[in-house]
């Protein structure tokens, strides 16, 4: 599966890679806030934050046209946004929709990409969100790819029953499924799924199960990752400064 | 309908946030007096249900497939808190892992989706008959899709983005069809788990009345009305509020306490909007923090339970 390609990513070892997770969403964080507020003609702020970027993505050793796919994703939501603001006859901001939007999902990427999970759902424990989310959130991740692997296996099963059908090309196609058999299957699969949490809350409890755990231990903050996240506040700052000041 | 980042207006998606801040907060209050602990298992399994489900597709149109979003199903089947909790947890993971939906815009996607969407689809599911019944879901639905994202073209056009009317018609016309196809797919899925006889699944939509229910929608569609047609044509407003003469009442509610959000220190005009800013957003902080305060004392919590019924 596609996403499973930054989960793989963020296993390897760099000087980015290695910083605490913290340090890394303070410094997510600082960098798009900035990038919110800076104003839709700021060219020389916008060019500077992709040349960091790519010097980050450089130094995490990251692979570029992955990268470039992912960021990609965009695409469907701001496009349309940007190309309806430049019917509108704001040309200037249906670029900025499209700069901004994708330099804002170039950072998350390359947060993603260098952190692994259990790192970032603890850093977000560690920074104050509430316990009950972070489990959640580690639950659902957790059984994400076993509830989709599911998924596709009905989907496979129910095509296979279904049969082949001759396509318009040469090509022999599948039947699609049409909304009585997705219902059929999605509700098998919440039948399932609600099953399984009752499992998994049994085993939890067998388990001797208390909240507040998880997997990873609690991260202590080094000298370099305060350096790594007060430079990247500053240069956000500056990035902000330097547009109100009309650089 | 999720938002990326670049695209909202900073008070757009910083409002949003606190609103979702907030009513998450309120929400985990309540589900925390149930036993929490089963229902951590059963939200985070029941979310990757949600993504797991929207990977099957079926086609609806020539040349165009759909899938089923899920705030409906999960609040008609798991009751409003729940849902709106597994699809917080959904939506944040689509923002990081996905990058569907931005990070900063995560707030305004809670918002339209994760409360809103579950909020709607409980009303309407009262309010056209109990979730057993197969109107109550188609409505619940529908209005679960079509609310959401008509206040994401809404917050879209409050954060200064010009689009042409076509466009916005356009926009709304396809949701409006997603959301048939919403409904009566919820409802095809819920007749079939009545069948399978789920025992669990008894009447989650809660003793609510049905004219709170109705009032409730009535106003939801009516407000959404009202922020798409306000910030469509911030004109419009005007006009209505000079005849009404709530103009006057409006200049001096947001004149005070900082006048053009500007705090009353000496300095550089852009450093007085920034702080005028930050102590805007603390305030609003303060007031989200003592109402969860208030909601807390008056209610005494009931030992967490560690067994599962």
């Amino acid at each position: 599966m596609h996403y499973v390609v930054l989960e793989r990513l963020s296993q390897r070892d760099s000087v980015l890679h290695r910083r605490d997770a913290r340090a890394k969403i303070v410094a997510t964080l600082s960098l798009l806030v900035a990038l919110a507020f800076l104003p839709n003609s700021a060219w020389l702020q916008f060019g500077s934050m992709a040349l960091l970027l790519m010097a980050a993505t450089s130094m995490a050793d990251l692979p570029v046209r992955i990268l470039a796919l992912r960021i990609l994703v965009v695409l469907p939501f701001s496009g349309l946004a940007a190309l309806a603001s430049w019917l509108a006859g704001d040309p200037a901001r249906g670029v900025a929709i499209l700069v901004k939007s994708c330099l804002s999902v170039y950072l998350v990427i390359l947060l993603v990409a260098t952190t692994r999970m259990p790192e970032l759902l603890q850093a977000l424990k560690q920074l104050g969100v509430p316990d009950a989310m972070v489990l959640g959130l580690q639950f659902v991740y957790r059984y994400l790819f076993v509830i989709s692997e599911q998924a596709q296996h009905m989907v496979f099963a129910a095509r296979s029953r279904m049969g082949w059908q001759e396509g318009p090309s040469v090509r022999l196609k599948p039947h699609s499924l049409g909304l009585r058999t997705a219902a059929g299957l999605v509700a098998v699969l919440f039948l399932r799924s609600y099953e399984r949490s009752d499992r998994v809350f049994q085993a939890m409890l067998a388990r001797g199960f208390r909240p507040g755990q998880l997997v990873a231990k609690p991260s202590k903050l080094a000298a370099p990752d305060i350096l790594f996240s007060g430079s990247a506040v500053s240069f956000a700052a500056l990035l902000v400064a330097a547009a109100k000041f009309g650089v | 309908m999720h938002v990326p980042d670049g695209i909202l207006a900073p008070p757009v998606w910083m409002g949003l946030a606190t609103a979702s801040a907030f009513a998450l907060g309120y929400v985990g209050r309540r589900l925390r007096q149930q036993t929490w602990q089963q229902n951590i298992p059963l939200m985070g399994v029941m979310g990757a249900f949600v993504f797991a489900a929207q990977m099957v597709n079926f086609p609806i149109l020539p040349g165009t497939s759909s899938h089923l979003l899920g705030s409906a199903l999960l609040t008609l089947t798991l009751g409003q808190p729940l849902a709106s909790m597994a699809m917080t947890a959904v939506l944040t993971l689509q923002a990081f892992i996905f990058q569907d939906g931005g990070v900063l815009a995560l707030g305004a996607n809670v918002f339209n989706m994760a409360v809103m969407g579950t909020l709607v689809a409980q009303w309407a599911g009262r309010a056209f008959g109990l979730y057993k019944k197969t109107w109550g879901a188609v409505a619940a639905g529908w209005f679960s899709v079509t609310i959401a994202g008509a206040l994401a073209v809404a917050e879209l056009l409050a954060s200064g983005i010009r689009l042409p009317s076509w466009s916005v018609w356009l926009a709304l016309g396809a949701l409006a069809l997603t959301g048939i196809v919403e409904g009566l797919l919820t409802a095809a899925i819920l007749a079939l788990l009545e069948r399978s006889g789920l025992r669990k699944l008894e009447t989650p939509i809660g003793r609510q009345s049905r004219i709170v229910a109705v009032t409730a929608l009535l106003s939801v569609v009516a407000l959404t009305a009202g922020a798409l047609i306000a910030s469509a044509d911030p004109d419009i407003l005007e006009t209505a509020l000079v005849k009404t003469g709530l103009d006057k009442l409006a200049t001096t509610l947001l004149q005070s306490p900082f006048g053009d959000y500007q705090a009353p220190i000496a300095g550089p005009s852009w450093l007085r909007q920034v702080l005028a800013g930050a102590l805007g957003i603390a305030l609003i902080v303060g007031a989200a923090l003592l109402l969860a305060r208030f909601y807390t004392s008056r209610k005494k919590l009931p030992p967490r339970c560690t067994t599962s019924s």
